[in-house]
């Protein structure tokens, strides 16, 4: 990835999220044999965190008055980074967290979100929201119990 | 679900099975990939649905609008085939998880059909939602 990171800029709306998907192929492209793998389980994590944002950053705005979501991806030899941004209300953690294997409707996106990155961090300065979130490239040492 | 299927022409969807190559008919961010559903309603007391593509927060709102039509109909036990759905994200699961609450409300139940994509199975993974939900390999086994 010379030259800084991919970029994806897209309106905070679901149906322009449905773009990660094209787009992570491309960023991943430098990973090679391991694209697919990483674009299967990173697709699923930026989606579930940009739908979070889509739902709660900017739940009930008008479209006209939500400011872009802009995707960034570095792929290092170790690890690929994501960080999402967004100029939305801050996020705010659920009360209640569902319990695995217990049917109930709500609050998944996170409890995903965590299960499919190996780091996830959310930060807040200057009235923006940062996501960042870190997955680990397959390796034979780098076993880490998640998917 | 022995008797001969009868394709009910007001449960299917405007995204019908069969014209899904009919991309000039919807929004250039649906081609991306939206979801094609089909109904059958067997004699009243069951329900197939077959979805293809992609169950997202955009397509789950219709989706859950199929399963009231269903259960409006008198179905109560579902078998959802989702054999050719390539993306399932939380809030595809959250409508299938309201429906089989329905469904089981009702005295039926929802069955699904594992998915082929991994892609659209890991989200039953991770939450365990493949322990809770019925799932079968194929619609025979249902």
């Amino acid at each position: 990835m010379n030259g800084g990171p991919a970029r994806l800029t897209m309106s905070a709306d679901a149906l322009a999220v449905r773009e990660l998907g094209p787009w992570l192929s491309e960023a991943l492209a430098p990973t090679g044999a391991e694209a697919p793998a990483l674009r299967g389980k990173m697709e699923l994590a930026v989606h579930e965190i940009c739908m979070n944002i889509v739902d709660h950053a900017y739940g009930g705005r008008p479209l006209d008055d939500r400011t872009d979501l802009h995707v960034e991806c570095w792929v290092h030899p170790d690890a690929v980074l994501v960080r999402v941004s967004d100029g939305g209300s801050p996020f705010q953690a659920p009360a209640h967290r569902p319990t695995p294997g217990v049917a109930q409707i709500r609050g998944y996106g996170l409890p995903i979100v965590e299960k499919l990155a190996d780091e996830v961090r959310y930060e807040r300065g200057n009235g923006i929201n940062i996501w960042s979130l870190r997955f680990r490239r397959a390796g034979p040492d780098r076993s880490n119990g998640h998917e | 679900m022995n008797s001969p299927e009868k394709i009910s022409p007001e449960k299917i969807s405007p995204e019908r099975i069969g014209e899904e190559n009919s991309a000039e008919k919807l929004p250039a961010a649906g081609r991306v990939g939206s979801l094609c559903i089909r109904v059958t309603i067997h004699e009243g007391v069951s329900a197939t649905i077959v979805l293809l593509g992609r169950l997202d927060a955009v397509e789950a709102p219709t989706l859950r609008q199929q399963f009231a039509g269903i259960f409006d109909a008198g179905a109560v036990t579902v078998v959802v085939d989702l054999v050719g759905v390539t993306f399932i994200d939380s809030a595809g699961l959250a409508a299938l998880v309201r429906a089989r609450r329905d469904a089981q409300s009702a005295g039926g139940d929802l069955v699904l059909i594992r998915p082929a994509d991994e892609a659209a199975l890991r989200v039953f993974r991770l939450t365990q939602f493949d322990e809770v939900f019925q799932m079968v390999a194929s619609r025979g086994a249902a």
